[in-house]
């Protein structure tokens, strides 16, 4: 707070000047010693000075910022971070200690683990361990592992989730995927919190279980214990979809109820408030605990505690004020908390409750002398509607999505929750058998019309907008429209200027969208990290959309659902005008099932070939179901749909004959003004013979995609001379199991000084260009590089 | 500096505010200067029940206006008993300048219904009977008179409703205690007197000689 001058909300400006000092912390890495160094002579500024300027005081809040981040996230020279790279992908022994309860989901459990050793060599910190089948550990136990230590690998596609992020954010560096055989438990040590918190929370759970349906239990223990690895993800998207996902999250709704619950039930046993209010702290503070402290339950129930203490305190409470001590509060306990999806919409939900929603209802009140039903019901739409609106960038940013039903989802789902809470409550803790029957038949009707609501309205597609991307500069200055909209139109002072106002935030809108309003000309040519396998995306200047591939289908890896139908999301793509499957491999058609039922497709584009596989087989069935236009690859077919980019098929023609299915991979080449590019597939020397007898010159381009992830048995030195590519691109996995991309494959590309990219070194490679100019970028590698001629 | 440090830190959390107008205060008190300066102090002390009065004389502290409005709604409602604490002041205050006080032998408030009690966790008249007391230094008895019936609250009734709704509400409990006595009688607000009378009408037929009444404020 400032010295001299007096504000209703200290915690406003030093939780804020607390945050920008977090984001500097993470964005430039300060050592400990730095940080302690700029806080101490900031301090030191202050105190020897009498003058308390306002900021150097901010700064001071910064600096504390900034020290906070960088301790939480240092790492001592023991620990797994420093040795990463040399142990990375090795079989190794190691030990430690479980910290988690064990998650067990299909038929998988994963927990944490505390690192005590690995090999014979004392190393910290904390890894995730995936086990393959179900594990009977507990929380404490002390285990023995034999098994490979892998880095979580950044986001290397475009729009991707960052799983390495999200796992730093919990500090978490490394994991682990074992067999049951490969984990030894040796012993275990008991403490407070496992003795405690788990076998309560286990005996909640088990009580959950024994009493509800199956799904009905799930959704219980996501809204009463913070657990959601049980839900079914039809109900989790239904719930989505129709906006009410604050629901399933343990929330200020959720803890606001059972305050309300628990503070009359302890007046009636103790007279004095002031006892029942410090039981009430204790309990809500031991059921963050309980609901597995994920941040929406820490502010909630750092909020009402807050409250409650104001009251014995006797001092007024202020929203505001109370909300940013919250922020701070867990922002001090873990500064990465900032970067937490739940945490940012959480906040900001409450955040435009206070700020916006609360002097509007002020206009509401009169309403509710008429009728109360009204009032309630023009209250929660209006309440709704407003965080709707203000956490839209954030939702359209994570989820690229909005709804609209969730306004009248919440209008019904809100009063059900609040009963479905405290009779949930009172059929666990009550067990009296004859009432109990009573609560949970009348509980299970309920649920069951939350279920029916979520459906019916997340199920309605008009209701939400998909398909919606922003990125982060956009989402800051629609933040900032907002707050600089708030500031002109709250300031009671001026009124007259009102239309002035009005116009300069909409100059504002106009200046911050302008760059996304202007139509860029170019074309682009995606070449996406699935793996060793294919999928190319070509964007044409005039929007028309062509998928070549679609990358693999593992057990647990579905690439079409995991890397390219985000990626066309997020690109807006809600039609693809072709879609090319250059032939029947697995590693090329895998993902197109998850694709096609996803997105609307015009045109498939296939080779005449007969290829005995379930997948290929069960793929073609649903392409003729869903009377997707069939084309067969043929030399002589020309794509004449995209111009001004013209799109040929070179290889195979339609009689074509061979064993050897990768020879029957469909060759694409393209051309747009002067650029000029060739797509292989996993085409062979052989067919690259049969290319360059047939079309002699005609092969030159200026870009090639390998063909067969750099296999030795393509690429040959004669048809690099004939295609003189400047630049390549190799589509392939980390730790090939094959050795692709084989070394003299890459010798022959250098050793004709062409630039190589490939997607296990760069990530995903983009090309864009505007028919005179070439520019590339690579995600996993953050290569940026232009090239003014082609 | 123990209780600087522990003040200083509660205002960053709870910051000081006036009750009367929102605005932030520097100390954790109760009005700003300005609003203090507002209130009004209720000087023609006038009482409006035409026939059937049985109290004796009758002060206030002051006018009620929306500031003193906003004082009682915090005490009785949200529990900020630290505004009982200044009214009871301000009401001995009040009472040290009037003619009657040397009479007085006993102060008992205007007692809440035990459901009422149960809600609100306090009897506000109970909390500024004690006070007063203490400021003056006479005998304070609660539980002298209860009430047995429940009522409504009164603020939306005129005159003939409120007296009829008070209406033989009050029982005395410990009529020795009342035999002879001037007793005055505290409440939070005076708006028609209808509690006040029906109170004082209990207390004589108990035996009591006098009634007097102190309130906070008169509407």
């Amino acid at each position: 707070m400032p010295a001299k001058s007096y504000t209703k909300y200290p915690f406003l400006y030093l939780t804020t000047f607390f945050i920008v000092g977090i984001i500097i912390g993470k964005f430039i890495h300060f050592s400990i010693l730095q940080s302690i160094i700029i806080f101490i002579s900031l301090s030191a500024i202050i105190l020897i000075t009498k003058y308390r300027f306002i900021i150097v005081i901010f700064l001071l809040y910064i600096s504390s910022g900034i020290f906070i981040f960088t301790v939480h996230n240092h790492n001592s020279a023991k620990h797994i971070d420093n040795y990463l790279h040399i142990i990375s992908g090795r079989q190794l022994n190691f030990s430690g200690s479980v910290i988690s309860e064990p998650v067990y989901c299909k038929g998988k459990t994963k927990f944490s683990l505390s690192l005590d050793k690995i090999e014979n060599y004392k190393i910290t910190g904390k890894i995730l361990i995936f086990v393959k089948q179900r594990v009977n550990v507990i929380y404490g136990d002390k285990i023995e592992c034999f098994g490979r230590l892998n880095k979580p690998y950044p986001n290397s596609n475009p729009y991707s989730f960052n799983y390495k992020e999200y796992l730093e954010n919990k500090g978490i560096y490394a994991f682990s995927s074992l067999y049951p055989y490969q984990i030894k438990i040796v012993g275990h040590k008991k403490n407070l919190y496992s003795s405690v918190i788990i076998s309560s929370r286990k005996w909640l759970r088990n009580r959950i279980i024994s009493l509800y349906k199956e799904n009905q239990a799930s959704f219980l223990r996501a809204i009463l214990l913070g657990e959601k690895q049980a839900l079914a993800p039809d109900i989790k998207q239904a719930f989505s979809n129709s906006g009410l996902s604050h629901i399933l999250a343990v929330s200020g709704l959720h803890t606001g109820i059972i305050s309300l619950i628990l503070l009359p039930l302890f007046t009636i046993f103790f007279r004095n408030k002031n006892i029942a209010r410090i039981l009430t702290i204790l309990i809500l503070t031991y059921y963050i605990f309980i609901a597995n402290s994920v941040p929406s339950v820490q502010r909630a129930v750092i909020m009402i505690n807050l409250l409650l203490l104001s009251q014995i305190l006797e001092r007024k409470t202020n929203p505001l004020n109370t909300l940013f001590v919250a922020a701070f509060i867990i922002l001090t306990i873990n500064p990465n908390q900032l970067f937490n999806i739940g945490f940012q919409l959480s906040f900001l939900a409450v955040l435009s409750i206070i700020t916006v929603y609360k002097p509007i209802s002020y206009y509401l009140l009169p309403i509710r002398e008429k009728s109360s039903l009204l009032y309630w019901t023009i209250t929660l739409l209006t309440m709704t509607s407003i965080i709707q609106i203000l956490l839209a960038p954030l939702t359209i940013y994570y989820f690229n999505q909005i709804s609209f039903g969730g306004i009248i989802a919440n209008l019904f789902s809100i009063p059900l929750i609040g009963t479905i809470i405290p009779l949930s409550l009172l059929s666990i803790f009550l067990p009296i058998n004859f009432l109990n029957s009573f609560y949970i038949s009348a509980n299970e009707f309920l649920l069951f019309l939350l279920f029916k609501i979520s459906h019916f309205i997340g199920d309605n597609h008009i209701l939400f907008m998909q398909y919606l991307h922003f990125n982060i500069g956009q989402v800051l200055s629609i933040f900032l429209i907002f707050i600089i909209s708030y500031l002109l139109l709250s300031n009671k002072q001026v009124k007259r200027k009102l239309l002035v106002r009005f116009l300069s935030i909409i100059i504002l809108c106009v200046i911050i969208f302008s760059p996304d309003l202007i139509y860029k000309r170019e074309l682009e040519l995606a070449i996406l990290d699935v793996g060793t396998g294919d999928s190319i995306f070509l964007q044409t200047t005039n929007k028309k959309n062509i998928l070549i591939d679609c990358g693999d289908k593992r057990q647990n890896m579905d690439y079409g659902e995991k890397v390219v139908f985000p990626f066309l999301r997020n690109k807006k793509v809600k039609r693809l005008d072709l879609l090319v499957l250059t032939h029947p491999h697995s590693d090329h058609i895998g993902g197109a099932e998850y694709i096609i039922d996803n997105i609307k497709v015009k045109y498939v584009l296939i080779p005449r070939c007969k290829y005995d596989s379930n997948l290929y087989k069960n793929l073609l069935d649903k392409i003729a179901k869903k009377n997707i236009s069939l084309i067969l690859a043929d030399t002589c077919i020309v794509l004449q749909d995209f111009q001004p980019l013209k799109l040929k098929v070179l290889s195979p023609y339609i009689e074509y004959f061979d064993d050897n299915i990768n020879n029957y991979s469909v060759v694409l080449k393209g051309e747009y003004k002067k650029l000029s590019f060739l797509l292989m597939g996993d085409l062979e020397q052989e067919r690259e013979q049969w290319l360059i007898n047939t079309y002699g010159d005609k092969l030159d381009v200026d870009l090639i995609k390998i063909g067969h992830h750099g296999s030795n048995t393509s690429t040959t030195q004669e048809f690099l001379e004939n295609t003189r590519p400047e630049y390549s691109a190799i589509s392939v996995g980390r730790y090939d199991k094959f050795g692709f991309p084989h070394q003299e494959v890459i010798k022959r590309i250098e050793g004709q000084g062409i630039k190589l990219f490939r997607t296990d070194i760069d990530g995903a490679i983009i090309f864009f260009s505007d028919g005179e100019k070439l520019r590339v970028k690579t995600i996993l590698s953050k290569k940026n590089i232009s090239d003014d001629s082609i | 500096m123990k209780k600087i440090i522990i003040d200083s830190f509660l205002n960053l959390l709870f910051p000081p505010i006036c009750f009367g107008c929102d605005k932030r205060l520097k100390k954790d008190e109760i009005l700003c200067k300005e609003c203090q300066s507002k209130l009004i102090y209720y000087q023609n002390d006038k009482i409006y029940l035409k026939d059937n009065v049985y109290f004796t004389d009758y002060i206030s502290v002051f006018s009620y206006n929306s500031i003193v409005q906003n004082l009682i709604h915090n005490f009785k409602y949200n529990g900020f008993k630290k505004i009982g604490k200044f009214l009871g002041k301000e009401m001995a205050k009040k009472i040290m300048q009037s003619k009657f006080l040397p009479q007085i032998n006993l102060i008992i408030s205007v007692p809440l219904h035990r459901i009422k009690m149960r809600e609100r966790g306090f009897n506000q008249s109970d909390i500024l009977g004690k006070s007063v007391a203490q400021n003056v230094h006479l005998p304070y008895k609660k539980n002298i008179i209860v009430r047995t019936r429940y009522t409504e609250t009164q603020t939306k009734l005129d005159i003939k409703a409120r007296q009829k709704n008070v209406e033989n509400a009050f029982i005395v409990k410990n009529i020795g205690l009342l035999k002879n006595k001037n007793v005055l009688i505290i409440d939070d607000v005076f708006t028609t007197g209808s509690t006040i009378n029906e109170i004082s009408k209990v207390i004589l037929s108990a035996g009591g000689k006098r009634v007097y009444a102190l309130t906070s404020a008169h509407a």
